[in-house]
């Protein structure tokens, strides 16, 4: 289903069929996941520009469903935010409240019973969760936000056969129960990597940061990026901060208003550093690193870039 | 006493015990309630006043103190034989006591004017006299701090139920400082409880013994010239609102009701010999267990004695309790080269900046005029899994910074 552009195998009746109806039903066929197989010929990558964050996150959602949507049989879905700092919306260091709140109720609106969203915050989770507004905004729209610290057997061994230099990690074990996997992280400087946006949001999901950080980061983002790979990635340009990050704030804060929305994890986040960063893609360790192992396209110029003005 | 009057007593005693124990436990209580045991006690205020030379912490704590100190005017003892908690654990022995005289004098005018006169200078003995505070202390075997340092304080009341089987009620009668301040209180007295002849001689004896004391812990440093390399004698950081380290020693009653409060679990009890003794079993960031958080003022608000000053948030956000410092042989990116600047990443106050290779590996370097001493960085630190590569050292002195934010 969801290859319709990055595969060529898939039917021409399948793919006319979708683009016409534009349904979430005739998206079927494949097992989810099954578009992550090889390398993508030529990802497609929406960047979405506008000032309403609720109008962008309602424009990402239709371009979603457009071009295969969650699937017919999604009924939960597990969602990988950035609600990590104490930090309240406006200073960018997580995903903004507004964005998550919009998506959960699309995604009940689109019959997903289900929407949990598992976090090990940096913070102490008693200011980091309520802060940003992220609990409020989650619990709101009837979605879960689960404290991965608070609780026993949160999380999951799990071998990276492709794994260089991270080779097992213990994952929070939503993001492999569910239908679907979502990641909407937030865009913005990192001291230690230069930036933070998809790829490296999955820290926020695993128990043992600190071995990351001991043998080689950049590697083990890639290294994770092979083993957990979002069905969408959803990231929050709406602010960014371009120093002090991750945790802010800056007195330089930007606001670019985007949304970058692929299906490849790799392809937003090169997107993301090149339109909304200004960095080339191949100067940012984890990107370059997920292209020596053919994880993705970094190279922005072999994708398929549609720009949408949304308002 | 008639049969039924004692039986009333009995009860009001078990409910006055199991509402200390529900403070203490504390459960769903408002944090702030962890300081209303200590706070009973006009023993622990008067000592604060005296120690901290301020008063005004005690107009708000003060308040359940003055109502038992008036009673005392015209029943002298009554807080003792009706509501004391650790009188209740003393009397709780009487009928298994063996009933051997353990202490054959009355101390408690000494050890009363003692613990005033210790107080004058800057030594806290009150922390192991005053019954309530003492009885506060009980809960720290409920919070998960098993350390020696928090026990031996700790150990108090059990104490006083070993010495009450020896002795009924010995504590209560021949010790306990503050029984004898209501007993002092009493106005009209039927059996002249103490005589005045009796109240000069305590007071000189104790002022004789609390003074000498208190000199000595402040100023005998046993291990101080031996200690070099020996934790560098490094100071300890104190929890928010301490001020000035001597300040905090001498008013802080050692009641722990901040490391009861404390929702990180940073603030501890540890004693190092290489600090004076008047620091002994105060209460001091333990970096290891959590970080002082950006926009927390649990303790501030629990500290029944004004040793932590109560600060609005947003100047205690700014007050300076240490310095961090990277220790670079261990630092992953001065000696491995890795990218890592955990430190920075969790830093609130943007206080760690990077001092980047030619080929752009980041380095942490701490901006000492922004640290504030929270010790996120050492909390989070992953160099070794044993010791941070980044360490907070505490001040003499929490100053406010000029914060930019």
């Amino acid at each position: 289903m969801a290859s319709a552009h990055t595969s060529s195998a898939l039917s021409r009746r399948s793919f006319v069929k979708l683009s016409l109806t534009g349904s979430l039903v005739a998206a079927t066929g494949f097992p989810f996941r099954a578009a992550y197989g090889a390398a993508e010929d030529a990802p497609e990558v929406w960047i979405l520009n506008g000032s309403d964050r609720r109008e962008l996150m309602q424009q990402a959602c239709r371009i979603i469903r457009d071009n295969g949507g969650l699937g017919p049989q999604v009924k939960t879905l597990s969602l990988k935010i950035n609600s990590a700092w104490a930090r309240k919306p406006e200073v960018g260091a997580n995903t903004h409240p507004a964005l998550v709140n919009e998506f959960i109720k699309q995604c009940k609106s689109a019959d997903v019973s289900e929407v949990v969203l598992p976090e090990n915050p940096c913070d102490n989770p008693r200011w980091a969760f309520t802060r940003p507004g992220t609990k409020e905004a989650v619990e709101d729209a009837g979605g879960e936000l689960i404290n991965l610290r608070d609780q026993k057997n949160s999380f999951r061994e799990q071998n990276i056969p492709d794994g260089k230099s991270l080779k097992n990690a213990q994952v929070a074990k939503q993001f492999f129960e569910t239908d679907t996997v979502i990641n909407m992280p937030v865009a913005k400087h990192h001291g230690g990597t230069g930036l933070t946006i998809g790829m490296k949001n999955w820290m926020g999901a695993v128990k043992d940061r600190g071995f990351w950080h001991r043998n080689n980061l950049h590697q083990c983002i890639a290294d994770f990026t092979s083993l957990l790979k979002a069905d969408w990635t959803i990231v929050d340009a709406t602010t960014f901060m371009p120093d002090s990050g991750p945790k802010g704030p800056s007195s330089n804060l930007k606001e670019p208003e985007k949304l970058i929305v692929s299906r490849s994890p790799v392809a937003a986040d090169a997107v993301t550093a090149s339109k909304v960063a200004g960095k080339s893609p191949s100067d940012v360790g984890f990107l370059r690193h997920a292209q020596e192992m053919e994880l993705g396209v970094i190279d922005v110029n072999a994708m398929n870039i549609h720009r949408v003005e949304v308002g | 006493m008639s049969r039924r009057l004692r039986i009333f007593r009995w009860i009001i005693r078990f409910c006055s015990l199991g509402a200390a124990v529900f403070l203490l436990v504390g459960g769903p209580l408002p944090l702030i309630l962890s300081g209303v045991l200590p706070a009973l006690s006009p023993l622990g205020r008067f000592t604060a006043v005296i120690s901290g030379k301020t008063w005004y912490p005690a107009l708000f704590w003060g308040l359940p103190a003055v109502l038992f100190l008036g009673l005392a005017l015209w029943r002298g003892r009554v807080f003792c034989r009706w509501f004391c908690p650790t009188g209740v654990i003393g009397e709780l022995a009487r009928p298994i006591s063996l009933r051997r005289p353990l202490v054959k004098r009355r101390y408690a005018g000494i050890v009363f004017w003692g613990v005033i006169a210790a107080s004058a200078f800057g030594l806290p003995l009150a922390m192991i006299f005053d019954p309530l505070s003492a009885f506060q202390r009980l809960g720290h075997i409920g919070h998960g701090m098993y350390t020696m340092t928090s026990l031996i304080p700790g150990a108090v009341v059990p104490l006083i139920l070993i010495a009450g089987v020896c002795q009924p009620s010995v504590w209560c009668t021949h010790i306990c400082p503050l029984g004898y301040l209501f007993q002092l209180c009493r106005v009209k007295s039927r059996s002249s409880s103490v005589a005045p002849d009796n109240i000069r001689r305590d007071l000189v004896k104790g002022v004789f013994i609390g003074t000498p004391i208190a000199l000595l812990g402040r100023y005998l440093n046993p291990i101080k010239d031996t200690a070099q390399g020996r934790s560098n004698s490094a100071l300890q950081v104190l929890p928010p609102g301490a001020g000035n380290i001597d300040r905090f020693s001498g008013l802080c009653i050692r009641c722990y009701a901040c490391v009861t409060a404390c929702p990180t679990r940073v603030i501890s009890v540890k004693y190092t010999l290489s600090q004076p003794m008047n620091h002994i079993f105060q209460p001091c960031l333990d970096m290891t267990r959590g970080y002082c958080a950006e926009f927390c003022t649990e303790c501030l608000k629990v500290c029944p004695t004004g040793a932590i000053q109560r600060f609005p948030l947003e100047e205690k956000r700014n007050l300076q309790l240490g310095i961090a410092k990277v220790h670079q042989e261990i630092c992953l990116s001065w000696s491995e080269g890795e990218h890592c600047m955990v430190c920075q990443e969790h830093c609130s106050y943007n206080a760690i900046e990077s001092d980047p290779t030619a080929d752009g590996l980041p380095r942490p370097v701490v901006l000492e005029d922004l640290c504030r001493g929270c010790g996120a960085c050492q909390n989070k630190c992953p160099a070794l899994t044993n010791r941070a590569a980044i360490r907070v050292e505490g001040v003499t002195r929490q100053r406010k910074l000029e914060g930019s934010m």
